[in-house]
């Protein structure tokens, strides 16, 4: 099995400074992961394959991709190292009438020219401004508590109860309101397995949000989170978002800060779900993920199953794909390690 | 085109099912979805040859965040053709 890293020399320099530290952190990623034999590349500079460098594009990337497959053989997963200002996120047009256009890995990981089944699995790490931080991401390991925690907002209590039951006790779920920032106890994020919220999420805040009624009060905000441990799952809307952030103003990447954290999965653009079960949307993707990665599967690989599923449901259910079936498995992704 | 007594018939039939959305007007669209080939080719099933109409409802609500953050709230419910609910959303 074949696992590509890759990322900018150039873009990645300017963010972190010295990638010494970080190439040495791979190697030792490399050597660890005995599972997948790993290729390391610069895309923007001569490599081992013989592919000419390309530019910091998106459909170059791919090509770039592809052609390493053709040389090097099947590659079954894709780990990026950056973000969007190291190695972009396809701009996809946007099926549904809502963000002009949905920011997605997905076309890294799919060699045709149809997005929403990718053949690969892939995972991105966010450089957050650091060499530590990725290369904190690349030495995580998962210790298992039996143990998980929820949180949604009270208008889909019903529905994030039918997501939650695949890792939880749903009288455990936490409903906000009455759970809001203020009263949210920093220990329910420790020593857990999944940590599922299923709140709102606005592009213009860092926090995330309850309702009930007319009444949105803030359920989560990054310094509710002291130390956390275990999948973070979040169907919040941009709960993914980390263009031009930090672990100090977004959710996601502050998560992925705590040692105890393997994987963050969340949108980068508007989710959406049901307000009452069945689960469909990012309630389906969601369930289905937790479902994969409770068999014990990697993250990467249940992601990716995980959206074949889902395609198959929503065209059992409905015979198609809708705008918000396509948009979800493409605006959904995953950071950390593919493990 | 969309037959406007349809629309009328099954925004009474919403607002039945979802009285939080009924002071709201709601963005009506048809949508005509195409054969889906190569999504039905890579999940290995037969692809249906037939062009589906969906009824699109779209309900937005102008909210404001605890902290004040302005925001929008979206309740989508889709409809097939005869004005049959398929699904409802909300974000």
């Amino acid at each position: 099995m074949r696992m590509l890293i890759f990322t900018s020399k150039d873009a990645l320099q300017k963010e972190i400074g010295d990638l010494k530290p970080l190439e040495e952190g791979i190697q030792n990623y490399k050597r660890w992961y005995k599972n997948y034999v790993i290729e390391f590349v610069y895309f923007d500079e001569k490599n081992r394959f013989g592919i000419k460098p390309c530019k910091k594009n998106p459909k170059a990337i791919r090509d770039f991709i592809n052609k390493a497959e053709d040389r090097w053989g099947k590659i079954k997963t894709i780990l990026i190292i950056g973000g969007d200002s190291v190695a972009p996120f396809f701009r996809l047009p946007n099926p549904c009438d809502d963000d002009a256009s949905v920011l997605s890995d997905n076309p890294y990981a799919s060699s045709d020219d149809d997005f929403l089944i990718p053949e690969r699995s892939i995972a991105r790490i966010p450089e957050n401004r650091s060499a530590e931080f990725i290369i904190k991401q690349l030495n995580k390991s998962f210790t298992k508590f039996n143990k998980s925690f929820g949180m949604s907002s009270a208008v889909w209590k019903e529905a994030s109860k039918n997501v939650y039951k695949q890792i939880g006790d749903i009288r455990e779920l936490k409903i906000s309101p009455p759970v809001v920032t203020e009263n949210f106890k920093a220990e329910w994020l420790q020593k857990k397995d999944f940590l599922y919220f299923n709140l709102h999420g606005s592009s213009l805040s860092e926090n995330w949000y309850g309702q009930e009624n007319s009444n949105y009060p803030v359920a989560l905000r990054p310094f509710n989170v002291i130390s956390a441990s275990g999948f973070v799952a979040s169907e919040a809307c941009y709960g993914a978002y980390i263009i031009n952030k930090s672990d100090r103003n977004s959710l996601a990447l502050k998560f992925l800060h705590k040692d105890g954290i393997t994987g963050f999965c969340g949108s980068t653009t508007i989710a959406c779900g049901p307000p009452i079960p069945p689960s469909s949307e990012a309630d389906l993707l969601v369930k289905y993920l937790f479902e994969y990665l409770k068999q014990g599967l990697p993250a990467g690989e249940a992601f990716k199953n995980a959206k074949i599923d889902f395609a198959r449901k929503m065209i059992r259910r409905h015979g198609f794909l809708d705008d918000d079936d396509q948009k979800t498995p493409s605006s959904l992704y995953y950071t950390a390690i593919p493990y | 085109m969309v037959d406007k007594k349809l629309i009328e018939k099954t925004k009474r039939e919403i607002e039945k099912r979802f009285p939080a959305f009924k002071a709201i007007k709601p963005e009506v669209v048809e949508k005509k979805i195409l054969p889906q080939k190569a999504v039905y080719k890579n999940l290995s099933l037969e692809a249906t040859k037939e062009t589906k109409t969906l009824l699109h409802f779209r309900f937005v609500k102008k909210i404001k965040l605890a902290d004040n953050i302005k925001s929008k709230q979206f309740f989508i419910v889709t409809t097939d053709e005869t004005g049959q609910i398929n699904e409802n959303k909300s974000v």
